[in-house]
């Protein structure tokens, strides 16, 4: 059984529609990628697992489960129980991520004291043990310092730990390594992988980096212009893309056996904005592929390799 | 010594040097500007010591060898400064009396009235400024936009006037003017501290959304903190910062604007009697009160470091 079920998700700022039908499932223990450019509505979408959007911002249609229990319109209250307990969530910007006021120990052991889950003494214990186990040299001293005297990758392990502490069954990671150096990138998403290994946590990864995706994930989930149009086991995707969107941001990749100097490959044109959606697929004004058959919305198909398109790519194409 | 109390002396030795550099420049442009009134200074003395009708040419005169104003500005400003250095402030020259002595008589109901003023702005700003800081832009907020520019428009002689028409003549809730008891207090405070929030509600406002709308917030609501506990535990104190600060940039206001309001109310303080000084061109009364004020200017200015240091432990390390 799924551990996150999402179903048809929509999400609208007033009459302008953000998130639009989103379907999207992740196991116990597996690494699920959600992959999109920037407006694709992917951050929404985890933000509205997890119960926090913006007060400008509702959700108009479809279904969030948790462990097979709505959550979505289930009373605050329960939000607020699963968040820092079942589920947990670390964001993009590290530095800004974390009070700048408060010692880091503190924000790690948070989360359980507010759940009564252990005393304050018992809590600031568990934090020391969680900043040493993400790899936070002198745990013991460092629990007593600000954000402002920690580095960017620090910060990262810091909110880590918050996020682990209550050894949530899902995490999810908004670009969790974006902000950071690429040498930090490694080593941090390693720590994410290992961790969660260790625990059986559940990864729901928001990425638009297909790299961290091939090296992280066990499943993906590619979103465009607000809808998932294609999901699938990470091995076909990446062997045998089927959406033409998903084929194009596979060879936007650099590749080191390709020719020097030779020209890198970008997806021709630009990501419409929500207030220009095309009627239809709304992949259609920058694929090669689209005829007049695109108009009409193309439904997510069924099955473990799942696509949204009318003329999905077969063996032997790309 | 702790980090924090090797600050709190470094502060403090720059806020003595500042003091020394204040004292000096208060003395020599006061005296200056007392200079530089028109009329003879001897005259006007001699007619506060005996009355109008009871002094002649004669007793001017004899003022004017009796107070050494008859030598020139240079040498008069050189036995004031040595004596400042003695801690001697000099005697009245109207009543004769010592100018420490009467400074230290009025200067506590000066401090009374400052107080007073503080706290008000404070009941006002704070409340008004967390409420409207939690909704920025909704109707409450330009509601107090409106409000605040209309009193911050307003000169505090003014709206004293105005608050004493309607409370103390018409309303007679309060009385109109001197010290008798704490319901004095109320009407000169209400009109400085009003003055003062009208801008302070505005910075409060700021600084609470701007905390309500940081990175750490959300993640703190990730963490399982209901919106109530987010406020208390991380964004009160994060939008205390700027507004302890910017209580010490009011101080020059609320300095300035105890004079003025003392004047208005009566008030048996500092200001009130720097103004009597000044149209009794009594020198020395003028010339302590105004390096008073300006002393008290920078202890303030010291009290409000050492609270900044207090909120917020960054650079407390440096």
């Amino acid at each position: 059984m799924s551990l996150l079920e999402v179903t048809d998700l929509a999400v609208a700022a007033g009459s302008l529609q953000l998130v639009d039908g989103v379907t999207l499932d992740v196991r116990p223990g597996e690494v699920v990628a959600l992959v999109g450019e920037s407006g694709s509505g992917k951050s929404l979408t985890a933000l509205s697992v997890i119960g926090l959007l913006a007060d400008s911002l509702r959700i108009t249609r479809g279904s969030i489960r948790f462990d097979g229990v709505p959550v979505h319109g289930a009373g605050g209250q329960d939000m607020a129980d699963l968040r820092g307990n079942g589920l947990a969530m670390i964001f993009q910007e590290p530095v800004s991520s974390l009070n700048p006021l408060m010692p880091i120990g503190a924000q790690v052991a948070e989360s359980l004291i507010v759940h009564g889950r252990a005393s304050a003494a018992d809590a600031a214990q568990q934090a020391v043990r969680m900043l040493g186990r993400v790899g936070i040299p002198d745990p013991e001293r460092r629990a007593h310092q600000l954000p402002a005297e920690l580095s960017g990758g620090m910060c990262q392990r810091v909110m880590i730990a918050a996020a682990l502490i209550s050894r949530p069954r899902l995490l999810i990671a908004d670009e969790p390594t974006t902000a950071l150096d690429v040498t930090i990138q490694a080593q941090i998403l390693d720590l994410i992988r290992d961790l969660a290994e260790e625990e059986g946590t559940a990864v729901l990864m928001i990425t638009h980096d297909m790299g961290i995706v091939a090296e992280m994930a066990d499943r993906v989930c590619v979103m465009y212009g607000g809808r998932v149009v294609e999901q699938g086991d990470v091995h076909d995707i990446f062997r045998q893309p089927r959406h033409p969107y998903t084929a194009m941001l596979l060879r936007t990749i650099p590749r080191l056996d390709h020719p020097p100097k030779q020209e890198l490959f970008a997806i021709p044109g630009n990501v419409p904005s929500p207030r220009n959606w095309p009627q239809g697929c709304r992949f259609k004004t920058r694929c090669d592929r689209a005829t007049a058959q695109c108009d009409a919305t193309p439904a997510l198909s069924e099955g473990a390799h799942r696509v949204a398109c009318f003329h999905p790519l077969s063996e032997g194409m790309t | 010594m702790t980090p924090f109390a090797k600050a709190a002396l470094a502060t403090l030795a720059t806020r003595g040097v500042q003091a020394i550099i204040v004292a000096l420049i208060v003395g020599i442009v006061s005296f200056a500007m007392m200079q530089a009134l028109p009329g003879d200074a001897a005259y006007r003395i001699a007619a506060g010591r005996y009355g109008y009708d009871m002094m002649d040419a004669a007793s001017a005169e004899a003022v004017r060898i009796e107070l050494g104003l008859d030598q020139p500005a240079l040498v008069q400003m050189w036995t004031w400064l040595k004596a400042l250095a003695q801690f001697d402030l000099g005697t009245s020259a109207v009543y004769g009396t010592s100018v420490a002595e009467e400074i230290g008589a009025q200067l506590g109901y000066s401090l009374l009235l400052a107080a007073g003023a503080v706290i008000t702005s404070l009941l006002i700003a704070l409340p008004v400024g967390i409420v409207t800081g939690l909704r920025p832009g909704g109707v409450l907020d330009r509601m107090t936009l409106a409000v605040s520019i209309f009193l911050r428009a307003i000169p505090a002689f003014a709206l004293g006037i105005v608050l004493v028409l309607v409370f103390a003549v018409q309303l007679k809730l309060f009385p109109v003017a001197g010290f008798k008891g704490a319901s004095n207090l109320v009407l000169p405070s209400l009109t400085l501290g009003l003055g003062l929030a009208a801008v302070s509600n505005r910075v409060v406002r700021d600084a609470v959304a701007e905390a309500m709308s940081a990175d750490w917030r959300l993640f703190a609501r990730t963490k399982g903190l209901s919106a109530r506990l987010t406020l208390t535990r991380h964004v009160l104190r994060n939008a205390s910062v700027p507004v302890v600060a910017y209580i010490g940039v009011q101080l020059a206001y609320l300095i300035e604007g105890v004079v003025i309001v003392e004047s208005v109310f009566a008030w048996p303080g500092i200001g009130h009697a720097l103004v009597h000084a000044i149209f009794g061109r009594d020198i020395a009364m003028v010339q302590g009160t105004a390096l008073v004020l300006g002393l008290t200017y920078v202890a303030l200015n010291l009290c409000i470091d050492l609270a900044c240091r207090g909120i917020d432990p960054r650079g407390r390390a440096a």
